[in-house]
């Protein structure tokens, strides 16, 4: 197992240096040059020739991209993130102050998928062609079909006409004030588990049909074993291995997913973060925020794989 | 991976027929009635759109500010936006930016990663090495936050949308598509075209491209619908075509948070046009999957 690990982390080496590369140039390949980009064309005429050089010294792009790059490559190293360029502040400051809340809803949310999809896709599977597998394949492939920011919408549009409500703003960590928090990242993380609950449904299901018509599974039934005990050892076990391998894959929807709802819900993540550096042309924040998501989402497979391997015990790596 | 070509079949018994696509098509709609009407609604959405001028009641464009906030009316089925502009012609109107985008996003990612797969699989060596270690690099985003990336670097518009959600969708096809090539490859009538002395570029395009038709065609129905959902996703955060084109997305970017008492009309109406298209791509792709891979038929 941990020279798998080793091994994995060995293979990955290349695709980190690929996708710090692809963010970089990602970031050069715009048209004009980079002061223009962020001040605008006027903004950027208004410097004088001084002033110019001095900002693109302050920002590093007085060296060669080459340089530039390893400048970038090495502060990702020591985890120096730099500082906002408009606001001043430290950017690692903002993202240690963001990132939780953000963590927080996407865990929120998994657990919420894993919580409703499985037992609606068992149900859905034990009865069969019932009433009630017909609603959970209908809202199954309802919740695939809408997008999660229209939901968003959706119940913030009941919060202000129904309830006449609505969340606390700001940011407010789950062990300071576990209620305000509560408020703040329960509809968020339903909204984003909400899709992801109906994909895990649907596989649970149809691994379940499946597997049913194992042998296996009809020696468990022939040596008398109670329903119940036969659906949860042996079936649902073997059932819920692709399910695992989908809510890896998942994380990346959810990930991305997860910068819609925060803007929906006005939540200050880091997605609602990186949507306003965007915004504001802050172009080494979003550089540092993309390749933070990558990193997240590298990490959450390879733990995905890790459980992988320690649930099933067919599978060595060697 | 052997696909069960359902599809292959009905077009070889059509062509004695004279007419391939209409027997398809036929046969198709024959056992698949859900995926046939959804087709065909399918089909209505796309005349819709490209009769836009035609069919919406009012100019989708244009400010009149004595017609804002109404709700739906008799003149305004479903009520005006803050400008006065009329929601139903601006829905319709934005049908034509999802559809466009949408269909045009999975025909040339489709295309550009069936010659990537095709190749990769085929050539193999080190030219397969390094068109997997791209694609992984590709495949280590989550796909928005990419495609977020690449439109920040490229700016807004149609251009940049369409090259940013094509770039988000090749790693997957290139998959399947250079897992069907390995396997095609040592296929004897592989080898007997090779000892016919046909080049290798004749063998790719006509021997083993063919076969990942079937999976293809899944893959590709199947995405639809979420290309308009992540294009969709763009226009909600204003970095999709920018405003004042219409589109689905633009349509419900901010407006919960734009007033004290949001008007419901504008977050609940651009909403349900979303989730019946991609329902309808969703339920046709379901279909069409069945059809190409019986074994799949009735597991989900």
């Amino acid at each position: 197992m941990h020279k798998y690990l080793a091994r994995r982390l060995l293979y990955a080496v290349p695709t980190v240096l690929g996708t710090t590369a692809l963010v970089f140039v990602a970031m050069r390949i715009m048209p004009g040059d980079m002061l223009a980009a962020m001040l605008g064309e006027e903004g950027a005429g208004l410097l004088s020739e001084a002033d110019r050089q001095i900002m693109l010294a302050k920002l590093g792009l007085d060296k060669p991209i080459h340089i530039q790059f390893l400048v970038w490559l090495w502060d990702i190293v020591r985890l120096d993130l730099g500082e906002s360029f408009f606001k001043g502040y430290p950017n690692a400051e903002l993202l240690a102050n963001r990132g939780p809340i953000t963590a927080q809803i996407a865990i929120m949310s998994v657990l919420f998928a894993w919580v409703v999809g499985i037992p609606v896709g068992v149900l859905a599977a034990l009865k069969r062609n019932s009433f009630l597998d017909y609603i959970a394949r209908f809202s199954t492939i309802l919740f695939l079909a809408t997008p999660n920011f229209w939901l968003a919408s959706l119940v913030v549009l009941a919060y202000v006409l129904v309830f006449d409500w609505m969340p606390p703003m700001g940011v407010v960590m789950p062990w300071e004030a576990p209620w305000q928090n509560l408020q703040i990242t329960i509809m968020p993380a339903i909204v984003l588990g909400s899709s992801a609950s109906a994909t895990i449904a649907r596989l649970t299901r149809s691994m379940l049909l499946e597997v049913v018509r194992e042998d296996y599974v009809r020696t468990a039934r022939a040596k008398g074993l109670g329903e119940s005990a036969v659906v949860v050892v042996h079936a649902l076990r073997n059932a819920l291995l692709p399910v695992i391998t989908l809510s890896g894959l998942l994380m990346g929807s959810l990930l991305g997913g997860s910068v819609v709802v925060e803007v929906a819900f006005n939540v200050p993540g880091l997605g609602a973060t990186m949507i306003a550096a965007i915004r504001e042309r802050d172009f080494l924040l979003v550089q540092n925020l993309v390749l933070i998501y990558a990193f997240v989402f590298m990490f959450a497979n390879l733990a995905v794989d890790m459980a992988y391997a320690w649930i099933d015990p067919r599978i060595h790596y060697e | 991976m052997r696909w069960p070509n359902a599809l292959a079949t009905s077009a070889s018994t059509a062509r004695s027929n004279g007419a391939p696509v209409v027997g398809i098509v036929v046969r198709f709609v024959r056992r698949y009635p859900v995926g046939g009407a959804m087709g065909f609604a399918i089909v209505l959405l796309i005349v819709a759109a490209i009769a836009a001028p035609v069919l919406s009641p009012y100019d989708p464009i244009r400010i009149k500010v004595l017609e804002a906030r109404q709700g739906p009316s008799a003149q305004h089925f479903i009520g005006t936006d803050y400008m006065g502009r009329d929601l139903l012609s601006r829905i319709i109107y934005g049908a034509r930016v999802s559809l466009f985008v949408s269909v045009t996003v999975v025909v040339m990612s489709t295309v550009l990663a069936m010659a990537l797969g095709v190749a990769s699989g085929y050539i193999g060596g080190r030219f397969d090495m390094i068109t997997q270690r791209v694609m992984e690099v590709i495949l280590a985003f989550p796909g928005l936050v990419l495609a977020l990336a690449l439109l920040t670097a490229m700016g807004a518009g149609v251009i940049p949308i369409l090259i940013a959600l094509t770039v988000v969708r090749i790693p997957a096809t290139t998959r399947v598509t250079r897992s069907v090539a390995i396997s095609v490859k040592e296929y004897p009538y592989v080898e007997a075209a090779r000892a016919v002395g046909c080049s290798h570029i004749r063998i790719m395009l006509r021997h083993v491209a063919p076969q990942t038709v079937a999976p293809v065609l899944v893959l590709a129905t199947a995405s639809l619908g979420t290309v308009i959902i992540a294009e969709a996703s763009l226009g909600f955060l204003g970095l999709g075509i920018p405003p004042p084109t219409p589109t689905w997305g633009n349509l419900l970017g901010g407006v919960v948070t734009a007033t004290f008492k949001p008007l419901w009309w504008l977050v609940v109406f651009p909403g349900v046009a979303i989730v019946v298209t991609v329902l309808a791509f969703n339920l046709l792709g379901d279909n069409v999957r069945d059809a190409v891979d019986p074994r799949l038929r009735g597991t989900t």
